[in-house]
Formats: C-alpha cells, sequence, structure tokens
C-alpha cells in the first residue's frame, strides 16, 4: 500500500512542480491584484493568501483548492468605474468590466490524500484583450490604465498531504505576447495599381507559474505563501514595405519595427495569515512586488527607408523604466450570522494599500501614478437548495489615488509639468454553488 | 419545445457577432469521436459533446476531466505541368482538455478545449495567386473554448447550448513625428470577443435508439491592421483585412443504434459554404494622395453535405478491463467551385476513413479511467482546376488570368496557369485520457 501510495504522492507532486519548471516568461495583469477575483476576495481587500477560499484560489493561493468538499462551482461579474484626472482634465481611463467564473473539483483518494483540480477565468466584456502603446511623450495613467484588460486564465491544482499541509500551484494562461509580420507589395500589373499582401499574426500563448502552500496550525490558524512569476505582454509588429509607384519617384522598401510591454504584473511573493475566534475570521498578508524588473514603459520604434526619395527615419531612443519594488499591505475581516440550519449570512470588510512604483517623471515620460488606499464592504448570503449550497455574495470597493504633482525639471523636456488623482469605485455580484 | 426555442434564438440574437474556424470542424475533436467517423451527434456524451451535440452532456452519468493530444500530418499536393508543391498544414500539434460535471439529473455543465502549444490563434494569408487547400489551410491554428450545458426535462429528452468562444483582432500602428520632432509610435491593438453557438437536442426514444440535431453558427475570424506612417511628410497608409479561418453554418442530424456490446451511429452535416467569405485579404494602400487597391476577388463556394457513420464494439476482457474496438467512415464532397482566374483555392471530394481502441480500467482507486487512441485518413479524390485566359481590361481576377507583359503572346505569372491539379492525403492520430470521478 505504501509504495502506491508514495507512487501517487510523487507523480503529484511533480505535478506541483512543473509549473515552476516552465520558464516564468510573461503573461499579464490579473483583475484580481487589483479589484479582487469574486465578491469575497473584494470584500476582504484581496486578502486571501490563507483562505480556505476554493473557488478564488487559482487568483490567490492554489493550495486553497484543496479546502472544497465538494464540487463547487462560481459564476461573477465585475463592475468598475474610473475617474482619473490628469491636470483636472478626464484621463479617459477605460472603466474594466467583466465576467467572472471557477470551478473546484476534489478528487479523494484516500483519507489523507485529496488532489483538488480547478481552475479560474475573468474576461472583460468589452474585449477579451486590449494592448495600447500610446506615443512615449504622451502623458497618461500607464500603470491603472490597464488594470482588467486582458483575459486570464488559470488552471489549477492542489495536494492535501495530512490534515496540516497543502501544496498547490497554477498556471495563469494568457496570450503573452503578439507577434505580426507584414509584407505589402504595392506595384504596377497590366496598367493597374496592385497591392498585395501576406501577413503572419501569431498570439503566442505563455504561461506564468504560481506556486502556494497554506499550513493549517491548531484549529483557528492559518498560515499561507504564494510566489506567482512575472506577466506581461510583448508586442512585437515588423512591416515590410515594397513600393513602387507608378507616376511617382517612390520606389524601393520601407521597413518598420515596433517593440513594446503592455500589461506588466511584476514577480510577487506574498506571505499572509488567517485566523478564526468566534464567528470572525481576520486575514493579513504582505505582498512584495518587484516592478524594478520591468525594462521599459515605453515603446521603441525603429525605421528604415529607402523609397527614392529622402526622408527623415530618427526614432525616439529606448527609455528604462527605473520603477521601484513596493510592499503591499491587505488585511480583511468577516464576521459569520447562522441564521437557521440552511442558512447564514456573513458581513465582511477589507482594506490594502498599495504605494506606487513609478519615478517621478523629470525627462521625457510622463507616466501618472500614485499610492492607492483601498476600502472594500461585503455580505454574503447562504442558503441550501435542492440539496445544494448556495449563495449570492455582494462587494463594492473604493481605491482612492493620492494626488501627485510632477515638476520637470528638465527645459528640454517635450511635455510640461501635470498633476495626477482620482478615484476607482468597482462592484461584484457572485453566485457560488456547492454541488 | 416552444420555450427552449424562443431561448435558443434570443441567445443566439444575442450574439451576432461570428466567432471562427476550429480544428474540431475539419479532423473531429476527441480520439473517441474521431475513430467513430465523427459520426457522435446522437451519441456524445462527454467533453466532445459541447462540439457534436450539447445536449448529450445531460446523458453523462459522472464527472469527467480528459486530457489528450493529438497530431496532423499532411500529404497534400498542388501539382502544376512543370511543379509538385507540397502544402503542410502550420500548428499540426494540439492538446485536448476538457470536463463534464452533472449537476443534478436533469442538468449539466460541460467543457472542451483544444489548445496550440505555442499561440492561441495564428492567422496567414497568402499571395492570392498562391495555390492553396482551402479546406485545410489556416482553418485549425486556432485554441477552441466550448463551454456547454444541457438540461434534460425527461429521461428521453434533453436540449444543449455550447458557446464557441475566440476573439477578432483589429490594431492600428502609427508613426510620425512627436514633441521631440523624433519619430515615435502609439498602437492599439484590440481583441474583441466573438461568440457562436452550439445548439443541441437529443432524443432517446428507447434503450437502444437515440436520435440528435445540432445547429453550429458560421463564423470567422475578422482581422484588420491599419497602418499609418508620416515620414517627412510623406503619408503611407497601409489597411488589411481578412476573414480568416472561416467555418460555414452547420447543421447535423444523427441517429444512433445500441445494440450490446455494438453501438452503430451515423450524422448527415449540411454545411452552409456559399455564404463564407473569400479566405483572401482585402489590402488597401495610400501612398501620398495614390491610392492603391487589391482588385476584390471572389471565390465562389458551394453547400455541401457531409455523411459520416462510426461503429463502436465492446469486449468485457474482465471485471477490471473493458476493451472498446472503433471504426468510422465519412465522405465530404468539394465546396470550391471552379478557379479560372488568378486565385487557385484547391479543394476536392474527401473520403475520411477511422479507426480506434479504447481500454477502460474500471478500478483506478475509486474512479475509472479511459484511455483512447485513435488514427484517421482524409483521402482527396484527385481534381484538376483548369485556367482560362482572358481580356486585361476584364475587371473581375476571379474570372480570367490576365496577360502581365506587352510582350507578343500570352505572358503570366501565375503559379496555377495552365492548370493545377489537387491531391494527396491528411493523417491525424492521438490519445485522450479520461478519468471518471467517483463521488
Amino acid at each position: 500500500m505504501m509504495p502506491r501510495r508514495a507512487s501517487r504522492m510523487g507523480l503529484a507532486t511533480a505535478a506541483l512542480l512543473l509549473p515552476v519548471l516552465i520558464p516564468a516568461r510573461a503573461a499579464r495583469a490579473n483583475p484580481a491584484d487589483s479589484f479582487g477575483f469574486g465578491a469575497h476576495a473584494a470584500s476582504l481587500g484581496n486578502a486571501l493568501v490563507a483562505s480556505t477560499d476554493s473557488l478564488a484560489a487559482p487568483a490567490y493561493n492554489p493550495a486553497s483548492l484543496a479546502s472544497a468538499a465538494r464540487p463547487s462551482v462560481q459564476l461573477g461579474y465585475l463592475l468598475s468605474h474610473a475617474a482619473l484626472e490628469l491636470s483636472g482634465h478626464d484621463a479617459n481611463v477605460a472603466s474594466p468590466r467583466g465576467i467572472l467564473a471557477a470551478f473546484a473539483l476534489p478528487i479523494r483518494f484516500d483519507d489523507d490524500v485529496t488532489l483538488a483540480l480547478g481552475a479560474s477565468l475573468y474576461v472583460p466584456d468589452r474585449w477579451l484583450l486590449r494592448v495600447e502603446l500610446p506615443a512615449p511623450t504622451e502623458p497618461r495613467f500607464a500603470r491603472l490604465a490597464r488594470i482588467g484588460s486582458s483575459t486570464t486564465f488559470s488552471p489549477a491544482l492542489a495536494l492535501r498531504l495530512g490534515s496540516h499541509l497543502v501544496l498547490g500551484a497554477a498556471l495563469e494562461l494568457v496570450t503573452g505576447a503578439t507577434s505580426r509580420r507584414f509584407d505589402f507589395t504595392l506595384d504596377t500589373v497590366t496598367g493597374r495599381p496592385r497591392a498585395d499582401a501576406t501577413l503572419d499574426a501569431q498570439l503566442p500563448l505563455r504561461a506564468a507559474p504560481v506556486v502556494g502552500v497554506l499550513v493549517t496550525l491548531g484549529q483557528r490558524l492559518r498560515v499561507g505563501a504564494r510566489y506567482a512569476a512575472r506577466s506581461d505582454f510583448d508586442l512585437a509588429i515588423d512591416l515590410h514595405t515594397h513600393a513602387a509607384v507608378a507616376g511617382t519617384m517612390i520606389e524601393g522598401t520601407l521597413d518598420a519595427s515596433l517593440r513594446g510591454v503592455d500589461l506588466y504584473r511584476p514577480a510577487t511573493l506574498t506571505f499572509g495569515a488567517s485566523y478564526d475566534v468566534a464567528r470572525f475570521t481576520f486575514s493579513a498578508e504582505l505582498a512584495w512586488e518587484r516592478w524594478s524588473a520591468l525594462r521599459s514603459a515605453v515603446n521603441e520604434l525603429r525605421i528604415a527607408a529607402a523609397l527614392g526619395v529622402p526622408l527623415a527615419t530618427d526614432a525616439l531612443a529606448a527609455i528604462p523604466a527605473d520603477f521601484h519594488d513596493v510592499l503591499v499591505l491587505r488585511a480583511g475581516l468577516e464576521r459569520t450570522f447562522p441564521l437557521a440550519a440552511d442558512r447564514a449570512l456573513a458581513f465582511r470588510a477589507g482594506y490594502f494599500f498599495a504605494p506606487s512604483p513609478v519615478p517621478v517623471q523629470r525627462g521625457v515620460t510622463s507616466i501618472a501614478d500614485g499610492d492607492r488606499h483601498a476600502f472594500s464592504l461585503g455580505a454574503a448570503f447562504s442558503f441550501d437548495d435542492f440539496g445544494v449550497r448556495q449563495s449570492i455574495e455582494l462587494a463594492a470597493q473604493l481605491q482612492l489615488l493620492t494626488p501627485r504633482e510632477t515638476r520637470k525639471d528638465d527645459l528640454l523636456a517635450p511635455s510640461s509639468d501635470f498633476t495626477s488623482r482620482g478615484a476607482i469605485v468597482s462592484a461584484q455580484l457572485s453566485f457560488r454553488s456547492e454541488l | 419545445m416552444l420555450w427552449a426555442a424562443t431561448i435558443c434564438a434570443a441567445v443566439v440574437s444575442t450574439f451576432p457577432h461570428p466567432a471562427r474556424a476550429n480544428p474540431a470542424d475539419v479532423f473531429g475533436f476527441g480520439s473517441e469521436a474521431i475513430a467513430r467517423g465523427g459520426a457522435m451527434t446522437a451519441v456524445a456524451t462527454d467533453f466532445s459533446a459541447t462540439f457534436y451535440n450539447p445536449a448529450g452532456l445531460a446523458f453523462g452519468a459522472a464527472p469527467t476531466i480528459t486530457f489528450g493530444t493529438q497530431g496532423v500530418l499532411s500529404r497534400l499536393t498542388a501539382a502544376t505541368p512543370t511543379a509538385s508543391l507540397h502544402r503542410g498544414i502550420e500548428e499540426p500539434w494540439s492538446l485536448l482538455v476538457g470536463g463534464t460535471l452533472p449537476v443534478s439529473r436533469t442538468f449539466a455543465l460541460g467543457f472542451g478545449a483544444s489548445l496550440l502549444p505555442s499561440t492561441f490563434i495564428r492567422v496567414l494569408t497568402h499571395p492570392a495567386d498562391d495555390p492553396t487547400f482551402a479546406y485545410f489551410d489556416n482553418r485549425t491554428q486556432r485554441i477552441l473554448l466550448l463551454p456547454g450545458a444541457a438540461f434534460r426535462p425527461f429521461p428521453w429528452l434533453s436540449f444543449g447550448l455550447a458557446a464557441n468562444l475566440l476573439a477578432g483582432l483589429d490594431g492600428a500602428l502609427t508613426a510620425a513625428p512627436g514633441a521631440t520632432n523624433a519619430l515615435e509610435a502609439a498602437t492599439v491593438q484590440e481583441f474583441d470577443p466573438r461568440v457562436s453557438l452550439h445548439a443541441g437536442l437529443r432524443v432517446q426514444p428507447t434503450e437502444s435508439l437515440s436520435f440528435g440535431l445540432t445547429y453550429r453558427q458560421a463564423f470567422d475570424a475578422p482581422f484588420r491592421e491599419h497602418v499609418v506612417t508620416r515620414l517627412s511628410g510623406l503619408p503611407i497608409t497601409l489597411d488589411v483585412r481578412q476573414a480568416a479561418l472561416p467555418t460555414p453554418h452547420e447543421l447535423s442530424l444523427g441517429a444512433a443504434l445500441h445494440l450490446a456490446p455494438l453501438t452503430l451511429s451515423l450524422d448527415a452535416t449540411w454545411l452552409h459554404f456559399a455564404a463564407v467569405a473569400s479566405a483572401v485579404p482585402v489590402v488597401d494602400a495610400r501612398v501620398s494622395s495614390i491610392a492603391i487597391t487589391l482588385p476584390h476577388t471572389t471565390h465562389p463556394f458551394r453547400d455541401t453535405v457531409d455523411v459520416r457513420v462510426g461503429a463502436a464494439l465492446e469486449n468485457v476482457v474482465s471485471p477490471r478491463v473493458t476493451l472498446v474496438y472503433r471504426a468510422g467512415a465519412g465522405f465530404q464532397p468539394s465546396m470550391v467551385a471552379a478557379q479560372p482566374g488568378v486565385s487557385s483555392l484547391l479543394d476536392a471530394p474527401k473520403l475520411t476513413l477511422s479507426a480506434g481502441l479504447g481500454v477502460v480500467l474500471s478500478h483506478v482507486g475509486r474512479h475509472r479511467l479511459r484511455i483512447d487512441v485513435h488514427a484517421q485518413a482524409i483521402g482527396l479524390v484527385a481534381r484538376r482546376f483548369d485556367k482560362r485566359a482572358g481580356e486585361t481590361s476584364d475587371a473581375d481576377p476571379a474570372r480570367f488570368v490576365p496577360d502581365e507583359s506587352p510582350d507578343p503572346g500570352f505572358q503570366t505569372a501565375n503559379v496555377g496557369y495552365p492548370f493545377v491539379t489537387a491531391r494527396g492525403a491528411v493523417f491525424t492520430f492521438g490519445a485522450t485520457l479520461t478519468l471518471e470521478v467517483a463521488p
């Protein structure tokens, strides 16, 4: 019996380690980092690294997946409004909205070993993905404007070993890059102008690994840790044009190449604890976000033209981001009120503080940002219906951006001084069912 | 029936945007289904039901999880009088992931996905005169995501709905002098959600007889990139658009006869290819004030009716092990009309043969494990496409191959002139692993 169990545990452990062995190459910003994945997480200030919420596990700590007692599903909707200002004017930042879904499926092998599978999915309702790289000198909210702009799918698995230790792993599967190569031919055939094109456009798949551990100490205390590799979207567009335009001097080639990074989410290491006392649950955690690894926050253009006429092709040189690492603090509190044997009500509150990683903008770029204080409230009503445990959950969150004034000391800087401020409000509705 | 039809119609009208083609349409979805010739409309109950007939999800008994893989090997050839051009299929490997979850006796959820190892989607276009196999080329280079649900109000009747999810690609790129007078670029790339629906009905009047009806909504991949460069005051605008990876509206009618241990199935599918747009990109360019446009070509496709048959024979080897032998066949007429003009979209009537083996292990812990393997061959009945030389003043490049040189005599660089023959075969093979989870 022991060898079989050891074999199964070995295989499961190998499966859990697999995501770590995959190169940690780019994926993307996850709405869970800011708005919360589901109403439960949003109302607790996203402090879920030591939680037993199996349906939020792929987004916060895959080890929590093993907390599922039965197959469970969740469906929810995120609504937000970003009221961000640049120098007193609306910054025209898109307000994310989207659908959230998740499932958890426990598979028991014996009393001591449980393997759990699950996945979470976030889909913006206006686009699956939006990548935006404005001109480098244009003032803008480069970071906050991009939250919730991409679809995120995270399959996860967890392995419970005994009653105290759970290991978990997830892959954040996203489109981590786009590669487009165009070859245009503009010429004349049989007396008529002709435009022809071949193209090869890809959205390469990226898998950003996430690993987590959850340790239960006694009956009340849980300690969790999670590491998520960095995510971003590498944009690469290559354009080759051959032109021979009749009646003009234009004959030759034009080559353009654009490279840039958008939707960056830094590598993150999170430690947290959750403590149950009476009918209260208190959660707190600290996350280190490695923003300093971001190479550049603006795009880079290269152009070469040989069209038979003199053309200026000097492009702006690459500009380093110089972002710095930050520590994010999150905390949440929940109180449960049993109403009857088959009904319960819960109220929740949360807070997080996310310092800005963006340095003071003195040169060519004008990236607006600021420290964020987020306050959240929520409630959940649970009930049994047709033998199925179900709950309806609501959450509301307010993120306040600390005002920041940027003064350009460099007289040669192309853009002027600017101020940034604002708030982002969001609400979530989730429906859960434990089958 | 009426309320179900009303709901289906309402949902369909909610998602008017087409999505795109997928590998399941061309080769099948899952080893069991492919081995049975794709005749699954009246029998699919696992993750493959999200494609073949979502109503079948409600006939599944236990939660299942499926993983698998599939490979494609192309031996397609475009033969001209002077050369034989091999035509491969890009991204030949795919991974399968699926699952089903019976929520209650009357309601079930399911999910099926086909993933490419390295990309979500790949859009490829060719020059207009490049001989291309329209049925196979750039129709399978995408991921397929099919969440579905089924409702079974009576033991003999179920309805199902699945969503075929993906994105259209719409981008814009501008390069022009910025605040420092150096060239700066700005770009927005949007991937808009596209949803098309699979709606199914399954009727099982007796234990040994079942019928299925499935409608799969048409889709294609709308792709657009708009590029503007302004160098020293010279504006160059390039705009390319394409409806790539097309798949037509499809209506499948299937029947199955269960004569234990043998199951026979038959499908007939109408494919409305006549409504499919051209697979050739549309290019509009402007250099300074001079407009340059690719002559729009028309490529009349035509509707087809595919016929598929399948069989599965169970052999109980022991209380723990059951073997399932499977075989299938199908015939698909060509959907491409004659190609006398510039373009050479090739196709031919296709004969499909398939076989497979399933091994069911009944006691894996408390669970049940099924291993399925398959092999499939799609052979083309050789077909010749003759070109027609015509007047250079004719505006429709789909009708004639033009004389491209002022020299005396007929001169053309068209690869397919004077004729091109489509022939060859495509082979697929793969395996799936399905775990039936005990409560």
